[in-house]
């Protein structure tokens, strides 16, 4: 899947993730409840999601199962946030990670001991 | 069709009249006392109505030109019209119910119709795409939420596809947030979020959907466009307004300061809606002019009633289009020489000089026609003839545009009619034709 995934979007899948497969009914029933959408919101983003192949869907009973796990969406968002914004390169971005002023001492120690790790790994 | 015509006119020199005195709205006049002044404009424009002065800006103005044609009158309101004796008349009003389009009606209603679907048709892909945004779950949106309630319950709603914040929605509004305002800091939330919920308290909303039908109504009319454009950016000069007083004048900078940084040219027009960065180049201008300047609310309000009272007594009377004609056998003491109209006063008998001889048996048919404006429930006439010293009355009602009368003469003489008026205003007669 090489496109990015959108808010709406992203919601559902991190529903499949977490509770598997649901038909799109269960869908429609959840979110209206949870987010106050309506069916027809919910069968347009699915019917976008299928159309990716973020998800495929199963017959009968519509049921929507994840064909991409959460890992790989992260990893495809990382890529493109890392090649837009540092230019392809894991070092600014743990650059810009580590002068972040919201991070915590204990967070930057870990990520300084990850990175130690890992730093021949990295492009 | 007329009546729409006068009504896009006289809205349209009210449109002009307030574009000339714009200036000094923008002056001195606050964004809300501005979108009073335009309503006026925008009631001429919808309401059929008017104000029967005697004083008539427009009386010093005549129009030329003849909207009607005896043969078209003929042939639009053809009546019945067999020998009937006297105490049957025939008697038909015209737009007595029956639709009879012309083709510039046909035009306008096609025109209306297109304008119509093509921007509800945008508005529903709009709302569709919209309708996928997820609920604002940031504790500070939920407290400032909880804080600012409003009678019509509103979401606060985030959606990663909308460059700036809109709100929308009549009925149940949604303020929604583009996701990096959705994260900004609180001070800036607070401004943003402001400014939207004083649209929809406002109901701004609801004054972008009564242009849109202004527009759509009168969308012939070039001014009206104009209008709505104009309207648009004093919504959102009446809501900056709005949200510097009700935070305080030292808020004006850092407010002014977060609508250009926040201002994106990726922006999309949406309809009904209130973008957060629209107009952005005049919002700011009119700010930064009236910083240091303390308007009271009230002498702002005062000179924006002011500029409306003119406007209401030159513009929500109806100019005439009352170019009449000359029709065959008219009375040359009824509309001579040059004049297009003449006004019969309450109670007053307007009688013609000339008498027609008929003989017993021959056909009469007796044309009038009238102003329809400012009378909704139409004028109370009065219409008849005198034969032998004797005053007979052929009809009497009310009647919104004028009548014919078909008859046989009862017996041989000479004919003179009459017009009364029994209405407790004038009527604006534009011809009266006897046959």
């Amino acid at each position: 899947m090489e496109q990015q995934l959108f808010d709406a979007e992203l919601h559902i899948m991190r529903l499949l993730w977490s509770e598997g497969d649901k038909s799109a009914k269960e869908l429609v029933t959840i979110l209206k409840d949870s987010i106050g959408w309506n069916k027809n919101t919910t069968y347009t983003v699915i019917k976008r999601l299928v159309q990716k192949g973020a998800i495929e869907r199963i017959e009968p009973g519509f049921i929507c199962r994840p064909l991409i796990s959460e890992a790989e969406v992260q990893q495809a968002e990382l890529d493109h946030l890392v090649n837009r914004m540092f230019h392809g390169s894991s070092k600014l971005f743990f650059a810009a990670l580590l002068d972040r002023q919201k991070l915590s001492d204990e967070a930057r120690a870990a990520l300084l001991r990850l990175l130690e790790e890992r730093k021949e790994d990295l492009p | 069709m007329t009546t729409l015509l006068s009504m896009s006119l006289g809205g349209s020199t009210l449109i002009l009249i307030t574009l000339l005195m714009r200036p000094i709205i923008r002056k001195w006049c606050s964004g809300r006392a501005a979108l009073m002044v335009w309503s006026l404009s925008v009631i001429r424009l919808l309401v059929p109505l008017f104000l029967p002065l005697y004083m008539s800006f427009y009386n010093h103005f005549t129009v030329t030109g003849n909207p009607y044609t005896p043969a078209k009158i003929i042939n639009d309101f053809s009546v019945a019209s067999a020998e009937l004796p006297l105490s049957r008349l025939v008697i038909e009003p015209y737009f007595s119910g029956k639709i009879n389009w012309t083709a510039l009606e046909l035009i306008w209603l096609a025109g209306a119709v297109i304008c119509c679907a093509v921007h509800l048709a945008r508005y529903y892909r709009n709302c569709k795409q919209l309708s996928e945004s997820l609920p604002a779950d940031r504790p500070y949106i939920r407290h400032w939420q909880d804080t600012h309630p409003l009678r019509r319950p509103y979401q606060i709603r985030v959606y990663d596809r909308i460059p700036t914040p809109v709100a929308y929605g009549l009925i149940r509004p949604v303020i929604l947030l583009d996701k990096e305002t959705a994260e900004a800091d609180e001070k800036q939330l607070d401004l943003i979020l402001t400014h939207e919920y004083l649209h929809i308290h406002r109901f701004h909303i609801l004054i972008k959907w009564i242009i849109f039908l202004t527009c759509v109504i009168h969308w012939f009319n070039a001014l009206v466009w104009l209008m709505g454009y104009i309207v648009q950016s004093d919504i959102e000069a009446d809501c900056d307004e709005a949200v510097i007083r009700s935070k305080g004048e030292n808020v004006r900078m850092d407010y002014l300061h977060m609508l250009v940084e926040n201002h994106s040219t990726r922006q999309r027009i949406f309809l009904f809606t209130a973008h957060f960065c629209s107009h952005l180049e005049k919002r700011t201008r009119r700010l930064l002019e009236q910083a240091g300047r303390h308007m009271a609310k009230q002498k702002s309000l005062a000179i924006g009633a002011a500029i409306a009272f003119c406007l209401l007594t030159v513009g929500i009377q109806q100019p005439q289009i009352t170019a009449a004609y000359q029709a065959p056998g008219f009375a040359e003491n009824v509309l001579s020489g040059n004049q297009t109209t003449k006004t019969v006063q309450p109670g007053e008998y307007l009688f013609t000089d000339q008498s027609w001889t008929y003989d017993k048996g021959e056909k009469i048919t007796v044309t009038l026609r009238h102003t329809d404006i400012g009378f909704p429930v139409g004028q109370a006439i009065e219409i008849g003839y005198l034969l032998d010293g004797q005053q007979l009355c052929l009809y009497k009602g009310q009647n919104k545009t004028g009548v014919q009368i078909s008859l046989t003469a009862p017996q041989n003489g000479n004919y003179t009619f009459y017009l009364g008026c029994k209405s407790s205003d004038p009527i604006i007669l534009q011809s009266f034709e006897v046959k």
